[in-house]
């Protein structure tokens, strides 16, 4: 039974048909035999017509309002910097880079000004000036990233973390590491993109020009230039000790690794020239499609590239963003396509699992952001997959599935969430 | 490694705002705007305005997510502006007895609104919004805690004190 206080508590969220059922009986049972609280009821009803008719907002305001917000962007009364268009995510960054350009500028103009003391002439500030507006200081920015990745500067001691946020980007010369499960991606001003892989360490030098210290990357050259990669040895780093050096044909892609004094380099890109390796003296041509390695005693050992293979340690990084981007559907739609159930389904299932846990989440992700209806196996296959390697870390995406179109991926999502509930 | 955190971050990425859908959010500006400036017309601006702001400033939304917080900050800094500009009245002075002393008895149809009204801006702030947030814009109790970042016993408790006051309100007014 109920007190007439609990009841009146309730009358407001009973008259807004937000109680649950149960209780609502209990409140008619309660106000059918209490006549002090019926007529609290009947008031609050009665109030609440009253509301109902007094406090209304006609239908047309919205209206008018998005209308006249509409006549003053068109007279120019409100400045847009095409925001409310949508911008894609390339003017986005776009828009970033412009940004940092410009804080970078103030930066060096009010240093330049406010330093006092400062020997600087007029003719070197305006070349100051001049520089920093024709090439950007900085070098790259960091797009996307799974863990923590850290620079540091020419001129500096100490590593510091670079976020994706961030909005002062890499500086030239600075020399960027990648930490355990750490993959990242940065893109240069003239939009060159460069990953890296776990335990990678490189020195940016300028936004076409990339020593590779230690680990493996991968980078496309934008249409316009080319990088210069320079190979060096990791057991002992310095300026000069570099071995290999390469240029990455513009449009092109290339992957290349340092390890134990042996430098590999695949040309990912059927389309384009071979790319010539040196060593030292030592020059040798890597074919479009083809893989590459050179050891320190110069023996070279050559082998097909399968492109496709040589991606996977990528795709954590793909699963960023990849409702915008569609590389990560690119990449693992050939990959887990059966292809008669041949034995290259079973290679490239191996390699896949070889990703460990991480390689789950861009499984998983696949599956959700997978909209084509005929491609319902390629989701199965890659739930399949994921539920063998998942972890606590896909419980989000798992949770997602769950509640899939598909009975047979949902019940597998389940199945996988109740395992993982259990460990 | 703190995948984790970044594959936690997705959504919000995914979820960048690109438009602002005016339709889908006046209603709700509109009431918050209302209960801080206690009038129609000044709100009808004020929410224009507050849409203004937030088209230009759209760029610095980093997510979905945080549309509600971010819309409800524009528009409290536009009513603040508001207020500073014109010097409206707050509500808290809200003079019921200036009203009461005006003709009673007589209020036609379109002045019941002006005294439900006159009624509603002397609720404390939080029942103020609550109660034209409810009766503009039809909001389940957990649409209203997202939007006002409360939980939905809040909303509960609100509602029910606002209506109450209300209640307590007319019959005084009756009385004397």
């Amino acid at each position: 039974m109920i007190s007439c206080d609990t009841c009146q508590s309730q009358l407001s969220a009973m008259l807004d048909g937000e109680l649950p059922p149960n209780e609502t009986e209990g409140i008619q049972d309660h106000l059918a035999t209490c006549p002090a609280c019926q007529r609290e009821w009947d008031e609050l009803r009665e109030l609440d017509c009253k509301l109902v008719q007094a406090v209304q907002l006609p239908v047309t305001v919205p209206a008018k309002c998005e209308a006249s917000l509409a006549g003053s962007i068109r007279e120019g009364k409100v400045r847009l910097e095409r925001t409310h268009l949508g911008l894609s995510s390339r003017e986005r960054l776009a828009r970033r880079w412009s940004l940092a350009i410009l804080a970078l500028t103030a930066a060096c103009l009010t240093a330049i000004f406010l330093i006092p003391g400062s020997k600087w002439s007029e003719d070197d500030r305006h070349a100051t000036d001049h520089n920093d507006v024709a090439g950007p200081v900085i070098v790259g920015r960091l797009v996307r990233a799974t863990g923590r990745v850290e620079q540091i500067l020419p001129d500096r001691a100490e590593w510091q973390t670079v976020s994706v946020d961030d909005m002062l980007g890499i500086y030239p010369g600075a020399r960027l590491r990648t930490g355990d499960g750490a993959l990242c991606e940065l893109e240069t001003p003239d939009r060159s993109v460069v990953r890296l892989d776990a335990a990678a360490e490189v020195v940016v030098d300028r936004s076409n020009q990339i020593q590779l210290v230690r680990g493996r990357i991968w980078c496309r050259a934008s249409t316009e230039s080319n990088i210069e990669l320079r190979l060096n040895s990791p057991e002992a780093w310095t300026p000069d000790t570099q071995l290999a050096t390469f240029t990455c044909p513009s449009s092109s892609e290339i992957q290349c690794s340092t390890s134990n004094n042996q430098f590999s380099c695949c040309s990912n890109t059927n389309n384009q020239a071979t790319v010539e390796l040196a060593v030292g003296n030592f020059k040798c041509a890597v074919a479009p499609g083809e893989s590459v390695s050179i050891d320190a005693s110069q023996a070279v050992q050559r082998d097909t590239s399968q492109e496709l293979i040589n991606k996977i340690w990528q795709l954590p990084l793909l699963a960023i963003d990849a409702q915008s981007d569609s590389e990560l559907m690119q990449v693992l739609r050939p990959l887990l396509a059966s292809i008669g159930r041949t034995k290259a389904m079973h290679i490239n299932e191996e390699r896949l699992r070889q990703l460990g846990p991480l390689g789950a989440i861009p499984l998983l992700t696949y599956a959700t952001v997978e909209s084509a209806p005929e491609q319902i196996e390629l989701r199965r296959r890659a739930v399949w997959l994921a539920a063998d390697l998942a972890d606590q870390r896909s419980v989000s995406l798992l949770n997602k599935l769950a509640r899939d179109p598909d009975a047979q991926i949902a019940q597998k999502a389940v199945e996988k969430l109740s395992s993982l509930a259990r460990q | 490694m703190d995948l984790d955190r970044t594959t936690e971050k997705v959504p919000a990425q995914i979820a960048e705002v690109d438009r602002l859908d005016i339709q889908q959010w006046y209603r709700r500006v509109y009431a918050r705007c209302q209960s801080l400036l206690l009038s129609a017309t000044d709100a009808e601006d004020a929410t224009q305005e507050t849409f203004m702001r937030a088209i230009v400033s759209l760029p610095e939304l980093r997510s979905q997510l945080a549309i509600n917080a971010w819309l409800r900050n524009i528009a409290r800094n536009v009513c603040v502006d508001f207020i500073r500009r014109q010097q409206v009245r707050r509500a808290d002075t809200a003079d019921l007895n200036e009203f009461a002393a005006s003709p009673c008895g007589r209020h036609r149809e379109n002045e019941e609104h002006e005294h439900l009204m006159h009624h509603i801006y002397a609720l404390p702030e939080p029942l103020r919004e609550i109660i034209l947030l409810h009766y503009y814009e039809e909001m389940t109790y957990d649409q209203m805690a997202q939007w006002l970042d409360v939980a939905r016993s809040t909303v509960n408790e609100r509602l029910t004190k606002a209506r109450l006051l209300l209640k307590q309100g007319l019959c005084a007014e009756k009385l004397r």
